[in-house]
């Protein structure tokens, strides 16, 4: 699931092997200098005191000697340090790509021992923080909803028994909706910030998608018959998120492309709104993100375009902001046709 | 007369809302807080519906609805609640013998018309070939009939199998050409449009609204894609 195949994933490996070689071969030949150079000063020291004080029954190619010697014992202490590191560096590195289970072997009493030690105690922390995370996830929906639920059931008796005007019921029911789509939101985030968590992979039809969601909010849609595999929920969310924010921020005028670009797949949504400066361009993908001016009252600013640059980051993609010329935004996202189909 | 409901959620204050909210509407509900009491309600009375939390503190509500279906109350339609809004589990709540699934926090009006409807269809729809639901609107390939809302629409027979192959395949692209190979039949070119006007009338008949189409929409120069969330709020 998570290494990708094919010729390009062949390349990396390839590469990421060879790096793995330079490394160990620098690391060894460190190890071996700083062993056989302080054994030569040392040899050094003692053949210079013996020329000066006297004790000529010392050949001057004595230290030289014992420096040839000791050169050629170093070699196996180096490769055996320099094997125990090599050991503990591939553990923080498979802890690193999220094998939660990846260890150092714990051998001996000296410095590199103490280190892998210490790093398993990491490791542990981290494997039981992402189990608590997970657990929370689990139930932080359940329980933030049941209060929700009640609160929507309560409005619903409240309403039969008493009038509230129509404009402020309405007004409550909007606001418990908003807060159920913040929770939705929240744990998504949550849910697509654990890479550990791995995403569905199915064949979706990128263009019906498309369609789909530009009918619901009424927005222009050109597209060719485009399939990928993804997760069809997330994709249909970074879609909706785009289209949602277009029509909220971009003005009337949003439509929507769906482009095959060869090796990736590109999905433009254009609005003919303000525009977004420059500057903020950036940090528009930002949680709770709102531009300089912007005003509670329009609403919106919560986890939309976070969410948008999270699913296609999980998807190996990329999402910006353009300016459009004649004014507005261009949304472009480009998912890798390759790494959508192999994760 | 009231219809005795079996309500199974550990929330016991909004168990008690359900009853008094569902009391007006006719329903006679009983209310069980665990997975345990529930089970013994189930087994020993004569209920009409269940309906049944997907999280209770001493089970999980897929086993518990799995042992529903196997125990002396497996003829009882059950409608799950739960806070979870997973595709996955929708389909592994309907797939392990729900009748149906609603997302807290619901609408209570729209559990309502859920109830309404799943007691209106009971159970026994095996052996045939079943209702494809799509947010309101239902298909039911054993009657031959399209309803939105519960109201019967009339189409002609060609264009029943029309959108039965279209709904087969929701969610994807369908050229002229796909949707002639799918419907046998009546012998139509591709090219004479004809298919154009049958999902326009197609349209007349289920959509809100047939000039801003929401169920089957056009997808310039490659042909209809019929929407997989129909009247939903939330992917």
């Amino acid at each position: 699931m998570k290494r990708a195949c094919g010729p390009l994933a062949d390349d990396l490996s390839g590469r990421r092997h060879h790096r793995h070689s330079v490394l160990r071969r620098r690391l060894f030949a460190q190890i071996y200098v700083v062993v056989v150079g302080s054994v030569l000063l040392l040899s050094f020291l003692v053949g210079l005191s013996s020329h000066f004080f006297g004790d000529r029954a010392h050949s001057p190619l004595l230290p030289v000697l014992a420096a040839l010697i000791v050169s050629v014992a170093a070699w196996p202490v180096s490769r055996r340090l320099t094997r125990r590191l090599e050991r503990l560096k591939s553990a923080v590195e498979a802890l690193g790509e999220g094998d939660l289970a990846a260890r150092a072997d714990v051998r001996g009493n000296d410095e590199v021992a103490t280190l892998a030690a210490s790093f398993n105690r990491s490791a542990e922390r981290i494997a039981a923080l992402l189990a608590g995370h997970r657990r929370l996830l689990a139930n932080a929906s359940h329980e933030l909803r049941s209060p929700l639920t009640r609160l929507r059931m309560g409005l619903e008796l409240l309403a039969e028994k008493v009038t509230i005007p129509d404009a402020q019921k309405q007004g409550l029911y909007r606001d418990i909706r908003e807060l159920d789509q913040l929770v939705e939101e929240i744990l998504l985030a949550s849910r697509l910030d654990t890479p550990e968590l791995p995403l569905e992979r199915q064949p979706v039809d990128l263009a019906g998608l498309l369609a789909e969601e530009c009918a619901r909010l009424d927005a222009e849609c050109i597209a060719v018959p485009l399939e990928a595999a993804g997760d069809p929920r997330l994709l249909r969310r970074l879609m909706r998120n785009l289209l949602e924010n277009a029509r909220r921020h971009g003005g009337g005028e949003v439509d929507a492309e769906l482009i095959d670009a060869g090796e990736e797949i590109v999905l433009d949504i254009r609005d003919r709104g303000p525009g977004i400066p420059a500057g903020e361009a950036a940090r528009l993908f930002e949680p709770f993100y709102r531009p300089a001016g912007a005003g509670e009252g329009r609403g919106g600013w919560g986890l939309g375009l976070s969410l948008v640059r999270q699913i296609a980051e999980r998807h190996g993609g990329t999402v910006a902001c353009l300016t459009r010329a004649g004014g507005g935004s261009i949304f472009r996202v480009r998912l890798p046709k390759a790494s959508i189909q192999s994760g | 007369m009231t219809t005795p409901i079996l309500l199974i959620d550990d929330d016991e204050r909004l168990a008690e809302m359900l009853t008094a909210y569902l009391g007006e509407a006719g329903y006679a509900v009983t209310a069980a807080h665990t997975g345990k009491a529930g089970m013994a309600l189930a087994e020993n009375g004569r209920w009409a519906l269940i309906l049944l939390d997907l999280m209770l503190p001493d089970a999980d509500g897929l086993d518990l609805c799995r042992a529903l279906r196997g125990g002396s109350a497996g003829a009882v339609p059950i409608l799950m609640l739960t806070a979870r809004g997973d595709a996955m589990d929708r389909v592994l709540g309907l797939e392990i013998g729900a009748d149906d699934y609603l997302a807290k926090p619901f609408e209570p009006r729209e559990l309502r018309a859920r109830i309404k409807a799943v007691l209106r269809r009971g159970r026994g729809t095996e052996g045939g070939l079943g209702v494809l639901r799509f947010g309101r609107l239902e298909i039911d390939r054993d009657a031959r009939q399209l309803r939105v809302d519960g109201d019967v629409r009339e189409v002609t027979g060609y264009q029943f199998d029309l959108l039965v192959a279209m709904a087969q395949h929701s969610g994807r692209v369908l050229s002229r050409e796909q949707l002639l190979d799918l419907v046998k039949g009546e012998p139509l070119d591709a090219f004479d449009r004809s298919i154009d006007v049958h999902v326009s009338r197609l349209r007349a008949a289920i959509e809100d609204n047939p000039k801003a189409p929401r169920r089957i929409i056009t997808l310039r120069g490659a042909g209809y894609v019929f929407a997989r969330k129909q009247d939903e709020e939330m992917p």
